[in-house]
This record gives structure tokens, sequence and C-alpha cells, in this order.
């Protein structure tokens, strides 16, 4: 009977361990970065990261529309690409939420408005999201020439411009161009949760 | 047993309902502070700034006892439609010994509407600013894998032992509470 017991709880573990696999998932640097493809963007076209191949180094910020620390942040990606693209970068931002505010419709109201320099994509079956292990708006993912996870978390030290001390983006994207590894490859980035459904 | 506090708990959520619902109706009620049905007065709300060293010491003013922590932010909605919850948890559960903080993202500077947020939702336990805002300082000192809401519950020795990230279901931290609370009376 205790071994039933135990027989039953471990089965019951499995599943939830099963069941938080987005977690179990998580990219490490060094790790490839899960391919993606079809992913339709605001200016009504299909994306895949095969598009970007000539790219030095991609910069995937997973972000949405309702989440003000996503907001705080989108004049700095802006600056960010337009500094960057010039050296080879391509920053491409993600959306996996699905809320009323953050569908396509809505993002594209936001990308025409806000004038974005960089594809704005939505994934409404959150996969990029579960394959990347985002977890936060904004949450950075940096690819360098080879495709590898170089770089996890935020864009910088605060979600108030003016008090930025440190530019974690931009120093990690520096090394890479540099052929060097960034110093900082994991910081904890702060902001809304992704709003993953339920599977 | 495990059916009965839910239960408990979502009579007290209909009660506080039908209270804040009647606030404007014929029962001129003067609102009681220390009695809270709803609302309480910004100036009867506790919040104070809180760092590295502030947060070691909450822990271990409060061991022996269950804490369970919110983490959230005024620009939060999800957090805020959560709150509700947590202040029904410290009422009915503060006397088993349950210790409920709260902790906000928000900026020290952000703090009249915090304080304000803090006494729409009747939060009578102790409430925190991060010194550290919303940034990767925040994260680091208080353990934050990911964006709010956020819920930590400590066991009675001070230790993590349970986390609860998005999506977040009530239920499941009702469970837990329950069960670490059980723990404590047992052991």
């Amino acid at each position: 009977m205790a071994r039933k017991w135990t027989y039953t709880t471990s089965l019951a573990m499995v599943a939830l361990l099963i069941a938080s696999g987005c977690h179990a998932a998580d990219l490490k640097i060094g790790d490839a970065a899960p391919d993606w493809s079809g992913i339709p963007g605001t200016d009504g076209k299909k994306h895949s990261l095969s598009d970007y191949k000539d790219a030095k180094v991609i910069v995937m910020v997973f972000t949405c529309n309702h989440c003000p620390t996503a907001v705080a942040y989108q004049d700095r990606l802006k600056e960010f690409q337009k500094d960057y693209g010039k050296k080879g970068v391509q920053l491409i931002a993600v959306n996996v939420n699905n809320l009323p505010a953050d569908k396509l419709d809505k993002m594209k109201e936001r990308a025409e408005k806000e004038k974005f320099n960089f594809p704005y994509i939505y994934d409404s079956s959150q996969k990029m999201g579960r394959d990347y292990g985002a977890k936060t708006t904004p949450h950075l993912f940096v690819l360098c020439k080879e495709r590898k996870v170089a770089y996890i978390g935020a864009m910088d030290d605060n979600g108030k411009a003016d008090k930025v001390k440190e530019h974690y983006l931009r120093d990690a994207v520096d090394a890479l161009l540099a052929g060097k590894k960034p110093e900082k490859t994991e910081t904890r980035p702060t902001g809304c949760s992704v709003k993953y459904e339920k599977k | 047993m495990r059916f009965v506090i839910p239960a408990i708990l979502a009579m007290l959520v209909l009660a506080g309902c039908s209270n804040r619902s009647g606030e404007g109706g014929s029962s001129p009620a003067p609102p009681q502070p220390h009695r809270k049905s709803g609302s309480v007065a910004p100036e009867d709300v506790s919040v104070e700034i809180i760092d590295e060293a502030g947060f070691a010491d909450v822990l271990k003013r409060h061991r022996g006892k269950v804490v369970l922590i919110d983490y959230w932010a005024t620009y939060c909605a999800p957090c805020l439609k959560l709150f509700p919850h947590t202040v029904e948890l410290h009422r009915k559960l503060a006397h088993e010994g349950l210790v409920v903080i709260s902790i906000s993202l928000d900026y020290p500077e952000d703090e009249p509407d915090v304080r304000k947020r803090l006494a729409e939702q009747g939060a009578a336990f102790e409430n925190f600013i991060s010194r550290y805002g919303t940034g990767t300082r925040s994260a680091d000192v208080f353990d934050l894998p990911s964006g709010v809401p956020y819920f930590q519950l400590y066991d009675r020795d001070g230790k993590l032992s349970k986390t609860f990230a998005a999506p977040i279901d009530p239920d499941e931290i009702d469970k837990a509470v329950e069960k670490f609370l059980a723990l404590s009376r047992n052991g």
C-alpha cells in the first residue's frame, strides 16, 4: 500500500514537472538559438530567423504592448537599433501575449505610432516564448553570428531611462562585435510577467 | 479541511464586496481603520523603503512563522487583480501564524501612489517599496526570476520553499499556505 502511494506520488510529481516544462526548457548561454519561421509581423510580412542570416548579431526582445515597463523601453530599443543597425546588428521585437491590447492589430497601431525601426512580430501560439524561456517583458536574448545564445536578461539595470547606470545589452553586443565573449552574460530582467496560457 | 478554508475565504470575499457596495447605501457606518472590510485611510497604511539589509531583517524577524510575500507594482494590472486575495489571506490566516508582506517594485518617489493603492486595497500588513524600483538590482536582491506578479512563500525556518509566477492560480497559493501552516502546527 505504501509502495503504491509512493508510486502514485512520483507519477504526480513527474506530471507536475512536465506541466511546468517551460522552465525545464530554459535556454542557457552557448545553446543553439531555437529556430522560428512564418511569424507574422506588423509590416504584414512573415518573418523567419533565417531571413536575418546576414546579421552579425541578433537581439530578440520579448516584449508587448500592454506592459508599462515594456513601453518604458520602446525608445531605448529604437535608439539601440539606430546605433547598432549600421554595425550589422538586428533587433527583433517579439510579442507572445494574447491580451486584447497585445493582438496584432494593436501591435500595428503601436509600431506605426512609435515608428518602430525594427520588426515587431506576433507569435500567438506562444511557442517562441516557451522555446526561449522568456518570462518577463522585456526579456532579451542576444544571438551571436553562429546563432548561439550569448546574452540573456535585461537591456540595462533600470526601468527608468534616466536612472540607468549599466548598459548590459550594449556592452554584450560591443563585445560580440569585437569577437569577444560578453563579460556579463546573464542578468535578471524585471517588468511584467509573460502571460502564458495554461496548456 | 482542505475545502473549508477556500469556502470561508470565498464567503469573506463575498462579504467584503457587499460591504464595499454598501458604502454609498443607507447605513452611514464611519470607516474603522482597525476593523477593515475594504479600504483603509492612506495614513494608516504602513509603507517603508526596503533594500537587501531590510529584507534580511524582515525575514529574520518573522522566523517561526510562515511568510507570504506579494511582489507587485502600481503599473501591473494582474497584480492589482490578485491583491484582494492576498489581503483576504492575511485577514483570515494571520492569527494562524501567516505573515503577509507586500513589496512593490515601484520607485521610492512613487510612495504616495503606492500608499493610495494599498489603502484602496485595505493592506493592513507590512508593505514595502524596493529601494531599487523596477530593475535588475531588485531582481537580484529579492531573488525574482521573472516579472510581477510574483509570490514567495517562506517556511517557519525562513527558507524560501515555494514560488508562484504567472499564470498564478490563487487556489494554488491557498493550498500551499494551508499546507505550510499545517506543517507548522504539527511540527
